[in-house]
C-alpha cells in the first residue's frame, strides 16, 4: 500500500510540475501549452547525449535546462510575434502546432528508440520504517513543493507578478504603458521551458527510465489533466491535483487485472473536474 | 473558367475526376498513394465539419478512424458477406455512437478544454486497441475486399466516389440550415440561440457527423491495407492531421485533398531530392505551415467597427428608404405586446435589474435608455432567455416566455439583433437570412426586403460588407421571420449621424411594413426622438420612467439621473 502511495507520488509529482509549467503560461501567457513536455524533451535527451559522452552529470544537466529554455524562448518569440492578440483558442492551436513540429524534430535529433538513462537519485534516497523512498521520489517530490510555493509567492504577493497577470490579460494595452509585453512573453516561455526539462530530467532518470521520445511527449496528457485539476490557475491545486493523480495511476497499475488500461484514467479525471467546474457555462463567453 | 470553378467549390470535385481518368495509367505504387490521399483527405473533411464549421477543437477524429477499422474487422470477421457499403455504413455509426457518447455530457464545455478531453479520448481509444486482441487476429484473418473491388484500382476509383459522396453530403448540409447552423454556433451561441436554433442540437450535430465520416475512413484504411494495428490510430496521428488540416483549410474539398497529398509526397519529393533520410521531418513542415496558416487567420480577422460605409452605400441607402412608403404597402397586421410583471436579476450581491414591470405598445417603436451600468443589456438578456437564475413574469400575447429556452422563445416570434452585429461572416447573406428565419424563409420576398433595407445582393458574403452593413443584414434575417416583437440593441453603435438617420428612418417603418412590435435600445437619443413613439428610462435596474417619448424626457427624475449624469 505505502510502496503503491511512494511510487504514485514519483510520477505525480513529475505531473505537478509539468502543470506548474502549463499553469505559469496559462495564466502569463494566455496560453494552453501543449508543447510543454516537448520543450522539456529537447532538455533532458540533451542531457542523455550529454552524459553519454561522460559530460559530468550535473553540467550535462544544466546545458540541458539551458537547452528547454532557449527552445521554450523561440517558442514565445513566435507567440509574441505573431499571435499577441490572439485568443487563447488561437495560441493554443499554435501549441499543438508546435508539439507536432518539436515532437517530429527531436525524433529526428535523438531518435526513437528507447534509451537509458542514468539513475541520477539513487543515492538520495531514504528509508522510513519499511518504506524505502526513492531519491527520484524525493526530488521530485521536493522540486514540485518548491516550484509551487515560489511561483505561488512570486505571481500572487510581489508587485511584478501581480503586474506581469495585468500584462498577460491585455498585452497591447500593456505595450501603451510602458511594460515590454513581448520580451516577457519570451522570458515567461523560457523560465517555463526550463523547468519542464527539470521536470522530465526527473522522470527519464527515475521512473520512466527506459522510455521512448514519442510516449514521453504523451505526458502532457496528465500534465494537462493536472493543469485542470487547478483550474489553470491555483499553483497549489495543481501540485494537489498532481500528487492525487499520480497515487490514482499508482493503485490502478498495482491491480494485474486493469493495470494495461491505467492510461485511460485520465478521461474520466478530466471529464468529472471539467463537467463540475463547466457546469453553469451554459453559453459561451460572447456577450452582446 | 477558374471564376466558375471557384464560386461553386468544384476545385476539389475536378481533382477527384482528373484522379480517377488518370487512374488508367497509373502504376500500382501510385494507384495506392492516392488511395492513402484520399482517405487522409476523408480525415481531413472529418475535422473540416467539427473544427472549421462548427469550432470544435477535436484531437480524436483519427481514434475515431480506429473505432470504425476495428468495427469494420469485426464484421467482416463474423458476417462474412456483409456488403461492403453496409459494413461503411455501419462503421461510421459506431464512430458516430462514440462521438455522441463523448460529446452529449459535454455540452457545456468548450474551446481548448474541450480539445484536451477529445485529446485524452483519443489515449484512451488507442490503449484500448493496443490492448483488445484485433477481431480474428489469433486465426489470421485478414480483411478480403469483394471480387469487384479486389484489385487496386477499382479500388481507388470506388474510395474516390466515396470521397466525391461525402464532400457533395457536406456541401449539401452547408446550404441547409443545420449545416449553417454550425457556423452560426461557432461564432456566437447567443446569437445563434436567438435565431431559434438549438445550440446543443446543432453541436451534437456536427462533432457525430465529424466521427461519422471519420469512422468510414478507418473502414476504408482497413480495407485497403487488409489488417491494421493499433499504431495506424495513435493520440500523435490526430495531432498531426489536425494540423494539417488548418495548414490546407480542410473545410474545402480541394484543402483537403491537398492535406493528403501533403501527407504522402512530401516524403516522396525529399527522397527524389536526395533527402530520403530527412523524410521523417515531414510533420515539421506541416506543423510550420500551420503556424503560418493560424498566422495569417490572426492577421485577416474581422474588419474593424469602424469601417465607414463609402459614400455611395449612403446615398443608395438614403434612396432606398425614401422608397419605404409604409401607406402604399401596408397589409392590416394583428400587433402584438409583450408585458414584463417584476422581472428581477441578481449576479451575486449585486441586482442588476430590479421588480422592472412594463407593456410594450403594440405596434410602436418603444424606447429603452438608461446610463451605462443600468441594466439595459442585463434586461435585454433576461427577455431572450440568457438568463435562467431570473425571476418574474415574461408574457408575448398570451405565452408565457420566461420558462421557454432561448431558441424557443425566437420560434415563438421574439427575436433580438446584439451590439456587436453577430451576422455569421462565413454565409452569404442569403445563407443567414435563411438560417435566421427558418420555416418563414420565402426566397421571392428576398430581393424586396434587402432592397427596403438597402443591403447588398444576396450573395455577397457576410464577411466581405462593413460592419453597419452586417447589422441591416441581422435586422433582414429578424425580419423575414416574421417576428411579433424584436428587441434592436444598439442598432447604430459605431454609425456616423447620417448612417444612423437612415436607420432611424427604417426602424420607424418596421412596424407598418413588418407587423412587429419593436424595443429599441440606444444611447443616441436624437435617434430616439426620430424613431420611438414611447420611451422607458431604466436607473440601476428599475424603470425610472415610461410612457410617450418627449413626456417622459422631459420628467425632472429622468432629467437629473439621467441627462444630468451624462
Amino acid at each position: 500500500m505505502l510502496d503503491t502511495i511512494a511510487s504514485g507520488l514519483v510520477i505525480g509529482a513529475a505531473y505537478a510540475s509539468l502543470g506548474l509549467c502549463i499553469t505559469l503560461l496559462s495564466r502569463m501567457g494566455g496560453v494552453v501549452n501543449f508543447a510543454q513536455t516537448t520543450i522539456g524533451l529537447f532538455g533532458s535527451y540533451s542531457f542523455l547525449v550529454l552524459s553519454d559522452i561522460k559530460t559530468p552529470l550535473w553540467l550535462a544537466a544544466i546545458i540541458g535546462i539551458i537547452i528547454s529554455s532557449l527552445v521554450g524562448a523561440f517558442s514565445g518569440l513566435i507567440m509574441a510575434r505573431w499571435f499577441n492578440d490572439s485568443d487563447i483558442g488561437t495560441r493554443s492551436s499554435v501549441a499543438i502546432a508546435l508539439m507536432v513540429g518539436f515532437l517530429s524534430l527531436g525524433t529526428r535529433l535523438f531518435g526513437d528508440s528507447p534509451r537509458q538513462a542514468p539513475a541520477l537519485f539513487e543515492q538520495l534516497g531514504i528509508t522510513l520504517g519499511n518504506v524505502n523512498l526513492d531519491g527520484g521520489l524525493v526530488v521530485s517530490l521536493l522540486l514540485s513543493i518548491i516550484l509551487a510555493a515560489s511561483l505561488d509567492r512570486f505571481i500572487n504577493k510581489t508587485h511584478i507578478g501581480i503586474r506581469l497577470q495585468a500584462f498577460a490579460a491585455k498585452p497591447t494595452t500593456a505595450e501603451l504603458i510602458g511594460i515590454p509585453s513581448k520580451k516577457l512573453t519570451i522570458l515567461i516561455w523560457s523560465i517555463a521551458g526550463g523547468m519542464s526539462a527539470l521536470a522530465m530530467l526527473i522522470i527519464i532518470t527515475s521512473s520512466a527510465r527506459n522510455a521512448n521520445y514519442a510516449s514521453l511527449s504523451l505526458l502532457i496528457i496528465p500534465a494537462l489533466c493536472t493543469a485542470l485539476i487547478g483550474a489553470f490557475h491555483h499553483f497549489y491545486w495543481t501540485l494537489i491535483g498532481g500528487l492525487v493523480l499520480g497515487i490514482l495511476e499508482a493503485f490502478i497499475l498495482s491491480k494485474s487485472l486493469v493495470a494495461a488500461y491505467a492510461q485511460t484514467i485520465y478521461l474520466p479525471v478530466i471529464l468529472i473536474i471539467l463537467l463540475w467546474t463547466k457546469r453553469k457555462d451554459k453559453w459561451d463567453g460572447q456577450r452582446a | 473558367m477558374v471564376n466558375v470553378l471557384k464560386k461553386y467549390a468544384l476545385g476539389g470535385d475536378c481533382a477527384l475526376l482528373l484522379l480517377a481518368i488518370a487512374s488508367i495509367w497509373l502504376s500500382s505504387y501510385y494507384t495506392f498513394l492516392f488511395t492513402s490521399v484520399l482517405l487522409t483527405a476523408i480525415t481531413c473533411l472529418s475535422i473540416g465539419i467539427t473544427t472549421e464549421r462548427a469550432g470544435i477543437i477535436s484531437l480524436c477524429q483519427v481514434g475515431l478512424s480506429g473505432v470504425g477499422a476495428w468495427v469494420a474487422m469485426w464484421l467482416g470477421f463474423h458476417v462474412p458477406n456483409m456488403p461492403i457499403l453496409l459494413i461503411l455504413l455501419l462503421s461510421g455509426l459506431s464512430a458516430a455512437i462514440l462521438g455522441l457518447l463523448l460529446i452529449v455530457p459535454t455540452l457545456r464545455v468548450r474551446g481548448i478544454n474541450l480539445a484536451i478531453i477529445t485529446l485524452s479520448f483519443a489515449l484512451a481509444i488507442y490503449i484500448v486497441l493496443t490492448r483488445v486482441e484485433l477481431p480474428g487476429m489469433m486465426e489470421g484473418y485478414s480483411f478480403d475486399r469483394p471480387d469487384w473491388l479486389y484489385d487496386e484500382k477499382p479500388y481507388l476509383l470506388f474510395v474516390i466516389a466515396i470521397t466525391f459522396v461525402i464532400s457533395r453530403g457536406i456541401v449539401w448540409i452547408e446550404q441547409q440550415p443545420t449545416g449553417a447552423s454550425w457556423f452560426a454556433v461557432r461564432y456566437s451561441e447567443r446569437a445563434a440561440a436567438s435565431l431559434g436554433i438549438n445550440v446543443s442540437i446543432s453541436k451534437v450535430m456536427a462533432f457525430v457527423s465529424g466521427a461519422f465520416i471519420a469512422g468510414i475512413s478507418g473502414s476504408l484504411l482497413l480495407m485497403q491495407l487488409g489488417n491494421i494495428t493499433s499504431q495506424n490510430f495513435e493520440p500523435y496521428a490526430s495531432l498531426i492531421i489536425f494540423a494539417l488540416a488548418i495548414l490546407a483549410k480542410s473545410r474545402f474539398l480541394s484543402g483537403a485533398l491537398f492535406a493528403g497529398v501533403l501527407t504522402w509526397f512530401t516524403p516522396q519529393i525529399l527522397s527524389l531530392v536526395g533527402l530520403g533520410e530527412w523524410k521523417d521531418i515531414a510533420d515539421l513542415m506541416f506543423a510550420c505551415g500551420a503556424i503560418f496558416a493560424l498566422s495569417q487567420n490572426a492577421k485577416n480577422k474581422v474588419p474593424s467597427a469602424k469601417n465607414a460605409p463609402s459614400e455611395t452605400k449612403n446615398n443608395k441607402a438614403e434612396e432606398k428608404t425614401q422608397q419605404m412608403n409604409p401607406d402604399s404597402q401596408t397589409p392590416s397586421f394583428h400587433y402584438a405586446s409583450m408585458s414584463l410583471k417584476n422581472v428581477s436579476l441578481s449576479y451575486g450581491a449585486v441586482k442588476a435589474l430590479n421588480n422592472v414591470s412594463f407593456t410594450l405598445a403594440p405596434g410602436k417603436v418603444t424606447g429603452l435608455i438608461g446610463p451605462n451600468g443600468a441594466g439595459k443589456s442585463s434586461l435585454v438578456d433576461v427577455i431572450s432567455g440568457f438568463c435562467p437564475t431570473m425571476s418574474g413574469e415574461i408574457t408575448l400575447e398570451q405565452d408565457k416566455l420566461d420558462t421557454q429556452p432561448a431558441f424557443k422563445r425566437a420560434n415563438m416570434g421574439l427575436r433580438r439583433t446584439f451590439q456587436q452585429g453577430r451576422a455569421v461572416p462565413e454565409l452569404t447573406i442569403k445563407q443567414y437570412i435563411h438560417l435566421a428565419s427558418g420555416r418563414q424563409f420565402q426566397e421571392h420576398r428576398l430581393p424586396t426586403l434587402l432592397n427596403q433595407l438597402a443591403c447588398p445582393h444576396q450573395n455577397t458574403l457576410i464577411a466581405h460588407i462593413d460592419v453597419g452593413t452586417r447589422r441591416l443584414v441581422e435586422i433582414a434575417g429578424a425580419l423575414m421571420s416574421k417576428p411579433k416583437v424584436l428587441l434592436l440593441d444598439e442598432p447604430a453603435a459605431g454609425m456616423s449621424s447620417v448612417e444612423s438617420e437612415h436607420l432611424g428612418n427604417l426602424i420607424r417603418q418596421i412596424p407598418a411594413l413588418f407587423g412587429c412590435t419593436v424595443l429599441l435600445i440606444e444611447h443616441d437619443m436624437s435617434l430616439i426622438r426620430h424613431v420611438c413613439s414611447d420611451l422607458i428610462v431604466l436607473e440601476f435596474g428599475e424603470v425610472l420612467a415610461a410612457g410617450p417619448v418627449e413626456e417622459t424626457l422631459n420628467d425632472p427624475s429622468v432629467v437629473e439621473a439621467y441627462l444630468g449624469a451624462a
